[in-house]
C-alpha cells in the first residue's frame, strides 16, 4: 500500500547527500512515493549537482561524514556561492553527535534528523520546511501589502532611497507609526475588526501626514512613511490628528505611536533611518500622553555611546580598566565580617566612571561578559591569594556569573582550574547567580550547579525577592545561600511590615540555606535583621565596596 | 526463514528495522543489500593497518548502515569503535579493550552475515 502525503499534490524535488550507498538507497526507496529524488554519494557531486538543477531542487538531505567532501564542507561552499540560499538543508546526523549539529546549524543548515530515519516524521518535518520558504519566496516577491495596500518592508526600503538618489538637494523625513498592544488589541477585539482598523488607518496616515511621499509596512502593525521635511515641529503637526475609525470598530480603544527622523542623513541607509525612528518611538511607549517622539542628539550619544563601549570594552581588559570592589558581608552571629561580594567598576581615560547598569546590558548582549567574568574571577582569586600571603585572615569571595557563562559547558571546571592555579581552597569562591537564569535551562543550569558543588564551590541565589522569584528555582537548584533583595528590606522598614522579610528566612531555613540581607543601610534594619535571624549582613550599614587596598585593610583590622 | 526468525537468529530487532522500512519487503531487499555493504569491510581493513580515519569512517558507517536496518547490537559496537576514533575525541579505552570490541564486532558481523545468506538462499 502506498500511503501519499494528504494535501500536497505537486511533487517536489529533493537532493540527497550520502556516501553510504546503502544508506542513500533506502532513503531514496523511502521518499520516492512523495518526491522526484536525486542521488549525490558525495559534497562535490552534491554542489555539482546543486548547480545543474538549480532551484528547482526543494531540499537537501545532507550526511556529514562523507569522503572527498563532507557535510560541513558541502554547506561552507554553499554559503560561499550564495547562490543557494534559498534551498534549505535539512542534515542527517548520528543521534549522539550534538556538537555536529550546531555546527551545521552555525553553517547555515535548516534543520537536522537523527539516524535512523523515523520516515513519517522526517517526510512531515521536509514539507513543513519546503512549504515555509516557498511561502516567504512568495512573500518576499510581493510589492504591496495585500491588507494595507502600502509597500512592503523591502520594496519601501528600495523605493525610498530611489527617490533620495533621483532628488540629491532634497531633505526628506522618515516618520514611522505603531499600534500600541495591538496583540492585545487582536485578542481583544478579533483579527478580522483589527486587519479592518490597520487596513483604515494605513488609508488615513497618508492624507494627515504633510509632504507624504510614501509609505511601507514594516511589521504587524509598524508602518514607515517618507515624507518632506517639515520645518514645523512634528509633535506640533501630529497633536491635532485623530484618527477615527470605521464604524464597526468605534468602540476599539487604541493609542498610536509616532517616532521620527528627521532630515534624514544620505550617508545611511533608509533601513537605518526607519530604526532611529522606531528608537525614538520605543522611548515614549506606554507612556500616556506622549503621542510623538523625535530622534535627537541625546538619542544619537546614546546609541554611539553603546557603540562606543562595545568598542572599548576589549582594550579595557587589557588596560586594567575595569576594577574589583569589594562589599564586605559582616556575619551577625560572629559580629566579624564573614564574606565579600566582588563588584566591578569601569573606569575609563576619557569617559569616566561607567555605571555597570550601563555596559552589563550591553556585554551581556554581545556576549563579553564571558570574557569579563573570567576576568572579575581571575582578579578575585590573585586578590584571594595576595590576602593569604600577607597573612590577612582570607574571607571567602562571591563572584557574579552571568546567563551566558552557562552556556558552557565546562563551567565548574574553568572555574576550579582557576582556584587551582592560585592553589585556593574551593569553599573560598562563592558563586552568586540571579533566578532569571534559571528560567531558560533549568535542567542544564541544576546540572552545572551540581558539578559547582562537586567541586567544593559555595552557590548563592541573588536577588531573591525581586522580582522573578519563584519556589520552583528554589526547589531545582542546589543552593547554599539565598541573597534577600534590598527591595524587600526596604519595603519593610518602610512600612514596618516585616511579615515578608521573616517569612523569607524562615523558608532559607527550612531548606537549610543561610540567608544575606542586601542594601541594608540603617541600625534598625539590623537590629530587625538580627532578631529574624538572618545570617549575614551587605550594605552600607557596615561598608560601601572598597577597592582591593582598603578591603585588605578593612577585614584585616576586623576579623584579627 | 521468515524476517521475524531471521532477526531471531542474527539478534537484530525486527520491531526496530519495521519503524524505519515499514514493509517486509523492504527489510527483505536491504537485509540482503547488507551483503554487499562495504563499510565492514572498509573497518576491518583499517584496523588491521591501524589507520584511525579509516576505522572511524568504516565504524561510523557501519552504525548508521546498522541502525537503518534495525541491527542495534552491531550498530552499538560500531558506535562504540567510533566514538573513540571520532576525531578530536579523547581515547578512553585501552588497547585491549579496543581489541575486544573489534572482535565482539567480528564475531557478530559474522553470525549477522551467516544468517543473511542462509536467509537469501531461501528466497
Amino acid at each position: 500500500m502506498k500511503r501519499k502525503m494528504e494535501g500536497y499534490t505537486e511533487r517536489r524535488t529533493v537532493l540527497v547527500v550520502e556516501d553510504n550507498d546503502m544508506n542513500r538507497e533506502i532513503l531514496c526507496d523511502l521518499l520516492e512515493d512523495d518526491f522526484n529524488v536525486l542521488q549525490a554519494e558525495n559534497g562535490v557531486v552534491g554542489l555539482l549537482t546543486l548547480e545543474e538543477h538549480g532551484s528547482d531542487i526543494a531540499m537537501v538531505l545532507l550526511d556529514v561524514y562523507m569522503p572527498l567532501c563532507d557535510g560541513f564542507t558541502f554547506l561552507e561552499r554553499k554559503r560561499e556561492s550564495g547562490r543557494f540560499d534559498s534551498v534549505p538543508v535539512i542534515v542527517m546526523t548520528a543521534s549522539d553527535s550534538v556538537d555536529d549539529e550546531i555546527r551545521c546549524l552555525k553553517l547555515g543548515a535548516t534543520d537536522f534528523i537523527t539516524k535512523p530515519y523515523n520516515i513519517e516524521v522526517m517526510k512531515n518535518r521536509m514539507m513543513s520546511l519546503i512549504r515555509l520558504q516557498e511561502s516567504s519566496a512568495m512573500l518576499n516577491r510581493l510589492e504591496l501589502d495585500e491588507l494595507t495596500r502600502l509597500y512592503s518592508k523591502e520594496f519601501f526600503f528600495h523605493n525610498a532611497s530611489i527617490v533620495l538618489q533621483s532628488n540629491p538637494d532634497g531633505r526628506y523625513d522618515i516618520v514611522c507609526c505603531d499600534v500600541e498592544n495591538f496583540r492585545t488589541m487582536n485578542e481583544r477585539y478579533g483579527r478580522l475588526q483589527c486587519d479592518r482598523f490597520l487596513h483604515d488607518l494605513a488609508g488615513w496616515l497618508p492624507q494627515v501626514l504633510p509632504g507624504m511621499i510614501l509609505g511601507g509596512r514594516l511589521g504587524a502593525d509598524v508602518f514607515a512613511f517618507l515624507t518632506e521635511h517639515q520645518e514645523q515641529d512634528w509633535t506640533e503637526i501630529l497633536k491635532n490628528a485623530h484618527f477615527q475609525p470605521g464604524p464597526e470598530q468605534q468602540a476599539m480603544k487604541f493609542s498610536i505611536k509616532y517616532g521620527v527622523a528627521q532630515d534624514i542623513d544620505r550617508e545611511i541607509s533608509i533601513s537605518n533611518s526607519c530604526d532611529r525612528a522606531t528608537l525614538a518611538l520605543r522611548q515614549i511607549k506606554g507612556r500616556f500622553n506622549t503621542p510623538v517622539a523625535v530622534y535627537d542628539e541625546e538619542m544619537r550619544r546614546m546609541q554611539l555611546r553603546e557603540h562606543q563601549l562595545v568598542e572599548f570594552a576589549e582594550p579595557a581588559i587589557e588596560n586594567r580598566e575595569f576594577q574589583i570592589y569589594y562589599q564586605p558581608k559582616h556575619n551577625l552571629e560572629s559580629d566579624a565580617t564573614g564574606g565579600a561580594e566582588a563588584l566591578v567598576r569601569w573606569i575609563h581615560p576619557q569617559l569616566g566612571f561607567i555605571s555597570p547598569g550601563m555596559f552589563i546590558p550591553l556585554f551581556e548582549k554581545n556576549g563579553f561578559i564571558t570574557k569579563l567574568d573570567f576576568y572579575i574571577w581571575e582578579e578575585v582569586c590573585r586578590e584571594l591569594r595576595k590576602l593569604l600571603d600577607e597573612g590577612i585572615p582570607a574571607v571567602p569571595i562571591s563572584v557574579n556569573v552571568s546567563r551566558m557563562d552557562f552556556e558552557s559547558v565546562d563551567l565548574a571546571e574553568k572555574i576550579a582550574t582557576l582556584a587551582d592555579k592560585y592553589n585556593l581552597d574551593h569553599s573560598l569562591l562563592h558563586i552568586e547567580l540571579t533566578e532569571s537564569i534559571a528560567g531558560d535551562n533549568p535542567e542544564l543550569i541544576a546540572k552545572t550547579l551540581e558539578r559547582l558543588h562537586e567541586n567544593g564551590f559555595i552557590i548563592e541565589l541573588d536577588d531573591f525577592g525581586s522580582g522573578y522569584s519563584s519556589l520552583t528555582s528554589l526547589n531545582t537548584l542546589t543552593l547554599d545561600v539565598l541573597k534577600l533583595d534590598m527591595s524587600i528590606i526596604r519595603h519593610a522598614s518602610a512600612t514596618s511590615d516585616y511579615s515578608i522579610l521573616r517569612y523569607a528566612v524562615l523558608l532559607a531555613e527550612g531548606m537549610r540555606l543561610k540567608t544575606v540581607a542586601e542594601g541594608v543601610e540603617t541600625a534598625d534594619q539590623v537590629a530587625a535583621l538580627k532578631v529574624l535571624g538572618c545570617d549575614y549582613i551587605q550594605g552600607y550599614y557596615y561598608s560601601k565596596p572598597l577597592p582591593g587596598p582598603e578591603f585588605e585593610k578593612y577585614i584585616a583590622a576586623r576579623c584579627a | 526463514m521468515t524476517i521475524p526468525e531471521l532477526y531471531e537468529r542474527i539478534g537484530g530487532s525486527y520491531e526496530s528495522a519495521k519503524k524505519i522500512l515499514p514493509m517486509d519487503k523492504m527489510i527483505a531487499k536491504f537485509v540482503q543489500r547488507f551483503l554487499t555493504d562495504k563499510s565492514a569491510e572498509k573497518l576491518f581493513a583499517a584496523h588491521e593497518s591501524g589507520d584511525e580515519t579509516g576505522m572511524f569512517e568504516g565504524s561510523h558507517a557501519l552504525k548508521g548502515v546498522c541502525a537503518n536496518l534495525g541491527m542495534n547490537e552491531l550498530s552499538r559496537l560500531a558506535s562504540e569503535i567510533s566514538e573513540e576514533y571520532r576525531p578530536g575525541n579523547a581515547k578512553t579505552m585501552s588497547p585491549e579493550q579496543v581489541e575486544q570490541r573489534f572482535a565482539d564486532l567480528k564475531a557478530l558481523y559474522d553470525k549477522t552475515i551467516a544468517g543473511i545468506q542462509e536467509f537469501a538462499a531461501q528466497q
